[in-house]
C-alpha cells in the first residue's frame, strides 16, 4: 500500500517534540565512552543508487516536464525529520518506517567531486581518495580511541566491494556459507602455539618486515596475522554456523552478531547483490523492483539488530553504528525521453542512512536541489553539470544542519554536505584521533564534524 | 569551446555482465571524461588522507598448490592438496582473483590473522604429510624429490645433515624464492635446535617452516 501524504506527516510529526529532550537537539553531544561496547555495521548499496528511490524523491510534475525518470510511477509523499526538515519518500521506503527513529537520513551529499568513475567513488566512500588509500574502518578499531581493539577490523559478509585500500587485511571476508567448515576444522586443530618453531616461523617475518618495500610491508602483516591467530583461531572456533533455512540476510546477521559479541571484529561491511549501475533503460526500469528487494534486506538487517541482545541490558542495536550507502547517486535521466531512459553516475548528491548507537535519530538532514521542475540551478551547479542532469546537493549550514537558500555563484566544497563530513562524524562519534580526520582538499582544513547528529 | 568526448563518442550505452556485476560505461562516463583535461588540473584538489605503501599480496592457494606440484610432484601428476584446506570455499580468503569490467585484482591477497590461521592449518596438514611420506609416499612425489626425503628422513644421523642433502630439499620447496640467508637462518635453526630430534618431526617442522616464509607465500 502507497502511503499517503497524511501518513507520512501524522509519522513525522510524531517524533518532533523529542527534539526538546536532552540530548535529543541539535546541540554538540558528549563522545561516546570508551568503556561502552560499539560496534559498526556498514551495509553498502553497490553500483551507485538513485536517491529519488528512496528519501530524495521527485514530484511526478518533474517527470511530466521530462526532468527525471520515474519508473515507480507514483507521486512521492512529503517526509519530514524530527528537526522539522523535509524531503520526499517514495513508497519504496515504507518498510523503513518502522525504524525510522533509529536512523537519520542525509541529502544532497557530496563524493568526490572530480571524478564519476564507481571504484573512484568507492575508494573516495572508504579512502577519502579517488585513488585509494587508508580506509575508515579499520580506524575505528584503533587502539587509541581508548577501547580495547577487536581481534578483526572489520568482516565483510558478502562479496567483496571493489575498492583500493590499504589497511583492510584486518577486514576480513567471512561469509556464512564458509562458517561451518571453518568453525569445525578449527574446533579438531589446536591453535598455534608458542615454542622454538614458532618463534623461528615468527623471527622470519620479523627479520623480512624491516624494510621498505612491499614485501616487507607484507612480511610486517603475516607477522601482526600470526600474533594474532591463537586468539582469532580460538574465537572462530566458537562461531556457531547460521541456519541454511534462513535468509542470506538472516545468516549475516546470525553471524555478524556472533562476530560482535564474540569481540571478534569491531566493524561489519554488508553488501546486498542488487546492482545499481542501471544505465541502460530497462535495467532502470528494473529500479523499482531492485530497491523493494534490497530495502527488504536492509529491513531484515536491521529488525535483527533490534531483537537480537548483546548482553542481558541491550541490543544489538543499542551498541551499533549503522552506515548505509552508495559510492554515489545517479543522474535524473540520460538519453532520450524519462519514460524510455537510463541513468549514469552522480557524485554531486548521494544519501546516507545513519543510524544505532551515538547517532541522533529521526532527523532529515542537507537535501538537494532542481526540486520541481521550476527550480533554476544556481551558477555553481551549473559550473560543474552545465546539462542539468544532476541533481546536486544544496549548500549547508554546519551549524544547523540544515540547507542554505543563497544560490552560490561559483563551486567552493566548503559550502557543502561531503561524505567527508560523514566519516568524521563517525570518527568522532568512536574517538578516532583528530590525525585521521579527512580534510576537504589537499590544501583545505578537515571537514566538518556534524554535531548535531552526535547524541 | 572545450570539444568533450561526449561529443566524439556519442555511442550507445555499453552494457556488460562480468561475475555478478556490471560496469556501465554510458554516456555520462564518456561524458566526464571529457574533463579529462580539468581532471589533470584537479586532480591535486582530490582530497587526501596518510597513505602507507600497498603490501605484497598472498600468492593464492592455487598457485601455491601448482608451485608445489610443479616442483614436487610426478611428472604428469599434480599433488592432491586441496585436502589441507580446512574447509570449502575457505581458500577463497588466501588470495583469489576477482574481475571488475577491465580490471582484474587478487582480491583477500593481504595478510590478516584469518588468512594466518588457515595457513597455518592447511600448511600443517601438509608438513605432516611430507613428514609421513618417509616410509609411504601420502603424496605422489617425484622420484628426485623422494630420494632427498629418505636421505633426510635418517634425521638425527649426520648424513641427514648434510649440507647437499639440506640444500636440496630447501630447493625443492622453496625453489628459487628466497635469497641466501633465508637458507642459511633455516639451516642454522635446525641444526640447533632440532639437532637429536625425531625424523618426522624435524621434517614436519622443516616443511612447516619453508612454507610460512613470506618469500614463500607472498608475491614478490
Amino acid at each position: 500500500m502507497t502511503p499517503t501524504r497524511r501518513d507520512m506527516l501524522k509519522i513525522s510529526l510524531a517524533g518532533a517534540g523529542t527534539l526538546i529532550l536532552p540530548g535529543r537537539g541539535l546541540l554538540p553531544a558528549a563522545a561516546q565512552s570508551p568503556d561502552e561496547p560499539h560496534f559498526f555495521l556498514m551495509i553498502v548499496l553497490n553500483g551507485g543508487a538513485d536517491c529519488s528511490y528512496m528519501f530524495d524523491a521527485r514530484p511526478l510534475s518533474m517527470t511530466k516536464a521530462g526532468k527525471i525518470q520515474n519508473y515507480l510511477k507514483q507521486e512521492p509523499a512529503p517526509f519530514s525529520g524530527r528537526n522539522g526538515t523535509g524531503t520526499l519518500a517514495t513508497s519504496l521506503v515504507k518498510p523503513l518506517l518502522p525504524f525510522r527513529d533509529r536512523f537519520s537520513i542525509l541529502n544532497g551529499v557530496y563524493m568526490t567531486p572530480s571524478f564519476d568513475g564507481h571504484l573512484q567513488n568507492m575508494n573516495f566512500l572508504f579512502t577519502g581518495n579517488a585513488f585509494g588509500g587508508d580506509s575508515f574502518i579499520p580506524h575505528l578499531n584503533l587502539p587509541d580511541t581508548g577501547r580495547e581493539p577487536q581481534s578483526l577490523d572489520g568482516v565483510l559478509s558478502s562479496d567483496p566491494v571493489v575498492v583500493t585500500v590499504n589497511n583492510h587485511s584486518g577486514v576480513v571476508p567471512l561469509m556464512p556459507r564458509a562458517v561451518a567448515g571453518l568453525a569445525n576444522s578449527l574446533k579438531q586443530t589446536p591453535p598455534l602455539a608458542g615454542g622454538e618453531l614458532t618463534e623461528f616461523i615468527r623471527g622470519r617475518m620479523t627479520a623480512n618486515a624491516s624494510g621498505p618495500g612491499r614485501l616487507s610491508a607484507a612480511a610486517a602483516l603475516m607477522q601482526a596475522g600470526l600474533d594474532k591467530s591463537p586468539r582469532v583461531h580460538q574465537q572462530l572456533a566458537k562461531l556457531t554456523p547460521p541456519s541454511n533455512r534462513d535468509s542470506p540476510e538472516q545468516q549475516t546477521l546470525a553471524l555478524i552478531t556472533q562476530c560482535f559479541r564474540l569481540s571478534i571484529s569491531r566493524s561489519a561491511i554488508y553488501s546486498p547483490s542488487e546492482f545499481f549501475d542501471v544505465h541502460a533503460t530497462e535495467q532502470a526500469k528494473t529500479q523499482p523492483k531492485m530497491f523493494a528487494s534490497a530495502i527488504g534486506k536492509i529491513v531484515t538487517l536491521l529488525k535483527g539488530l533490534v531483537e537480537a541482545p548483546f548482553d542481558n541490558r541491550r541490543s544489538m542495536m543499542d551498541v551499533t553504528t549503522v552506515m548505509v550507502a552508495s559510492e554515489f547517486g545517479r543522474t535524473m535521466r540520460s538519453d532520450g525521453a524519462v519514460d524510455d531512459t537510463g541513468t549514469n553516475h552522480n557524485q554531486f548528491s548521494n544519501s546516507i542512512l545513519l543510524g544505532g548507537k551515538g547517532i541522533r535519530s529521526g532527523l532529515v538532514i542537507g537535501g538537494s536541489d532542481l526540486r520541481d521542475e521550476v527550480e533554476e540551478p544556481s551558477a555553481a551547479h551549473l559550473q560543474l553539470d552545465p546539462m542539468q542532469e544532476k541533481t546536486m546537493g544544496l549548500p549547508f549550514d554546519f551549524a544547523t544542519l540544515s540547507t542554505r537558500p543563497d544560490m552560490p555563484a561559483a563551486f567552493d566544497i566548503k559550502d557543502y554536505l561531503t561524505i567527508g563530513s560523514v566519516v568524521n562524524t563517525i570518527y568522532a562519534l568512536f574517538g578516532v584521533p583528530k590525525e585521521h580526520y579527512r580534510v576537504l582538499r589537499r590544501e583545505l582544513p578537515t571537514a566538518q564534524v556534524l554535531n548535531g547528529l552526535l547524541s | 569551446m572545450l570539444l568533450t568526448s561526449s561529443h566524439m563518442l556519442d555511442t550507445p550505452t555499453v552494457e556488460t555482465r562480468i561475475q555478478g556485476r556490471q560496469v556501465g560505461l554510458g554516456k555520462g562516463f564518456f561524458r566526464s571524461a571529457g574533463v579529462a583535461a580539468v581532471i589533470t588540473l584537479v586532480i591535486s584538489t582530490v582530497s587526501i588522507t596518510q597513505s602507507k605503501a600497498q603490501n605484497a599480496q598472498f600468492k593464492g592457494w592455487a598457485a601455491i598448490s601448482r608451485e608445489l606440484s610443479t616442483r614436487l610432484a610426478a611428472p604428469g601428476a599434480s599433488l592432491d592438496l586441496q585436502k589441507f584446506v580446512p574447509a570449502d570455499d575457505l581458500d577463497e580468503l588466501l588470495g583469489t582473483w576477482n574481475r571488475f569490467g577491465d580490471e582484474h585484482t587478487l582480491q583477500n591477497g593481504s595478510p590478516n590473522s584469518v588468512s594466518m590461521v588457515i595457513w597455518r592449518v592447511a600448511l600443517s596438514g601438509f608438513a605432516k604429510s611430507v613428514a609421513g611420506s618417509c616410509g609411504q609416499p601420502r603424496l605422489t612425489f617425484h622420484e628426485r624429490f623422494l630420494t632427498t626425503l629418505r636421505k633426510l628422513c635418517r634425521w638425527p644421523a649426520a648424513d641427514a645433515k648434510a649440507e647437499a642433502v639440506l640444500q636440496e630439499f630447501w630447493f625443492s620447496v622453496m625453489g628459487y624464492n628466497a635469497p641466501q640467508s633465508e637458507y642459511a637462518a633455516w639451516r642454522e635453526f635446525f641444526l640447533a635446535s632440532y639437532t637429536s630430534r625425531p625424523a618426522a618431526e624435524t621434517i614436519d617442522a622443516m616443511t612447516l617452516a619453508i612454507t610460512m616464509n613470506p618469500y614463500f607465500l607472498l608475491h614478490r
